[in-house]
């Protein structure tokens, strides 16, 4: 059954738990639902981070062409269906004006309410028509909230997602930088992301993740939301700032697919040493650290 | 006279090639073949999906030849078609290739497209109203030799009068001959002698449109069902889509309202790319009667797996048999066959139809 929320319908919920799958849009903000939904009286239950369990479970229950974020957030969902009987799940179309989202997060709330017998409530997230603090507020109060306090609780949330430092990883004195890109589901995941920033500190080097902030956007061809961060942050490094830039990217991505080798020639451009990381529910850690220490040990001096 | 590529669709290539006319243009199109796909899959990047790599392919071909402008749709969408004609631009332009592709889209009043050839009214308007006319023929064409095949006493009679029909209406240069040839149409596909009496099984392809009608792509699954005694129905048509785009249809169940009303119980959302099409379509053939369905799509197309749970849903709702097969270069004809083979087996179970087959 899906909740969805309207201008005009409220929802009438009882607060209780709610499930947050740890997938997907959960890494666009990281803290905000849980916060959201703690303020409004739910009592948020986040599915515990991918693990190798988490990931055979996806590889038994999710559809077989789907990539790892997808396969992942399904097997999330399914673990938190055991647990609750509500689970939140968004239609993210767009998280930024003038952009569109991976289709394949429009269909999510669909398919779940097919897949599972659960509660699900959602929302679209569309902010080429609506900011995100907007829709917090109308989220708020057709979940019984009054205007106002819907009001205080989405700028609390909104200027929670303002106030992450752009760049998560600590900084040391010395060593190279390293730009780490990818998709904010697969550079959050520690599962898929997490060897790579430990192996490349391992090295002695600098890995710091892009991203998460929000650059002056100016018209590229490129109109995923995601991607065009990316694109962009990749677009405005300058020479000598990054002694290399390591893309994370997972097997069958349909917008990594189309856009990593115009990423790459964009590198190429500003000569800055440029590699893809292929994720999958098979790859293996010990080829992922070969790659790396390759990489590092020919760009080093 | 410049020489224009069109994309490869299918037997709808006919009528794109007749809209280049009407640049003044003489088209340059061809039928996919396993050369134009190796081109594109040693060109594209490794994981784009099929159609991508066979129109690069195609387009390449052409500039072998020595084809120097191509046509490519805009899509505005969430998936990958939108950054088809961008994308393929610039790997062309990484090989040294000359050829400029152009888009349908907009840029200020008129299309770049136009601009540049810059062709007389009268020209563009006869070339236009010639391609509108070659789309309703292939249209009929289409559905006739979807109902004739499945019951044609010779195996093979309908497929050949088919493509005696597209040669024709391929030459046809004139609006009078291509009116001529579609009044002729369902009088010939009378004369194919035909097993009178046998109900056929219905079987619906719904999915992609790329590879729904690309034969070569999609390894001719509308003559292997045919030649089993199924009739087909092929949701994508090209005329109804046009009028779609254009807003042409208002409120029948072709129109972008009515799919999304069809669609609502299971998908509330356009997802994109052809997603709410195969949705509503399979809803309607369920409630059509039809005795199965066939999914088409590239492998890895995003919007197309992503329903792929729908559809299953949809299946067990209606008890409509779904078959989902994805396509990609490494697809084995032989194994499709096998599939499409087992999957009428099943339904003819079903059905308790006696197994009665010319093959």
């Amino acid at each position: 059954m899906i909740l969805r929320t309207t201008r005009r319908k409220a929802i009438r919920v009882e607060p209780g738990e709610i499930g947050i799958p740890r997938a997907l849009y959960f890494f666009y903000h990281p803290g905000l639902w849980e916060s959201f939904f703690a303020s409004l009286g739910f009592t948020p239950v986040v599915s515990a981070p991918t693990s190798r369990r988490t990931v055979e479970r996806a590889g038994r229950i999710a559809e077989a062409e789907h990539c790892l974020p997808v396969k992942l957030f399904q097997a999330h969902l399914h673990e938190l269906v055991e647990k609750v009987d509500r689970v939140f799940v968004p239609r993210v179309l767009s998280t930024l004006d003038g952009h569109i989202s991976c289709p394949k997060l429009a269909a999510l709330p669909d398919v779940a309410a097919i897949e599972f017998e659960v509660e699900i409530l959602t929302v679209d997230i569309d902010q080429r028509r609506k900011s995100l603090g907007d829709t917090l507020v109308a989220l708020a109060r057709s979940l019984g909230a009054d205007r106002k306090t819907a009001r205080s609780i989405a700028s609390k949330a909104v200027q929670q997602t303002r106030s992450r430092p752009r760049h998560s990883s600590e900084r040391r004195p010395s060593g190279d930088r390293y730009l780490i890109l990818g998709h904010p589901y697969t550079l959050g995941d520690g599962f898929i992301s997490g060897r790579v920033f430990g192996t490349l500190r391992k090295l002695g080097v600098n890995p710091e993740r892009g991203i998460l902030a929000d650059p002056k956007m100016s018209d590229s061809l490129v109109k995923w939301d995601t991607m065009s961060r990316m694109y962009h942050e990749l677009e405005s490094i300058e020479p000598g700032q990054y002694a290399g830039v390591i893309q994370i990217s997972t097997f069958n991505c349909g917008c990594d697919s189309m856009l990593l080798d115009h990423f790459r020639s964009v590198a190429m451009d500003k000569r800055i040493p440029y590699m893809v990381l292929m994720f999958d529910e098979h790859t293996s850690l010990g080829g992922v650290d070969t790659r790396l220490e390759a990489f590092v040990d020919t760009i080093r001096p | 006279m410049t020489r224009v590529a069109v994309p490869n669709f299918g037997n709808y290539t006919i009528p794109l090639a007749a809209s280049v006319e009407c640049l003044g243009a003489e088209p340059w199109c061809s039928m996919s073949t396993p050369e134009t796909t190796r081109l594109g899959i040693e060109a594209a990047p490794e994981s784009t999906c099929l159609p991508f790599k066979a129109n690069l392919g195609h387009f390449l071909k052409a500039a072998q030849e020595g084809v120097e402008y191509a046509v490519m749709v805009n899509s505005v969408g969430t998936c990958r078609l939108r950054y088809y004609r961008d994308l393929q631009q610039k790997i062309l332009d990484r090989m040294n290739v000359r050829m400029h592709i152009f888009t349908l889209g907009y840029d200020g009043f008129k299309p770049p497209l136009i601009r540049h050839f810059d062709p007389p009214f009268r020209t563009f308007l006869a070339g236009v109203a010639r391609a509108v006319l070659k789309i309703k023929v292939v249209d009929l064409l289409e559905l006739q030799a979807w109902r004739t095949r499945a019951l044609e006493l010779h195996p093979g009679d309908t497929t050949k009068l088919m493509h005696a029909c597209l040669k024709e209406l391929e030459e046809a240069k004139t609006v009078q001959e291509i009116r001529g040839l579609r009044r002729a149409i369902p009088g010939r596909f009378r004369a194919v002698p035909v097993e009178e009496g046998r109900e056929p099984l219905r079987v619906a392809l719904v999915g992609e449109a790329t590879v729904l009608r690309d034969k070569y792509l999609n390894h001719n699954v509308e003559d292997i069902l045919g030649a089993l005694g199924v009739q087909v129905y092929n949701f994508f048509l090209l005329g109804l889509e046009t009028k779609k785009i254009f807003h042409l249809e208002f409120s029948s169940r072709h129109s972008r309202r009515g799919r999304l009303k069809i669609a609502r119980p299971y998908l509330k959302s356009l997802v994109g790319g052809h997603a709410i099409e195969t949705v509503s379509n399979t809803i309607y053939s369920a409630q059509d009667g039809y005795d199965g369905a066939v999914h088409i799509y590239p492998t890895g197309c995003m919007p197309e797996v992503s329903i792929k749970p729908i559809l299953s849903k949809i299946s067990q709702d209606y008890r409509l048999p779904i078959l989902n097969c994805s396509f990609d270069e490494h697809t084995s004809h032989v194994g499709i066959v096998t599939r499409i083979e087992t999957f009428v087996d099943l339904l003819y179970e079903s059905k308790n139809k006696a197994w009665s087959l010319t093959v």
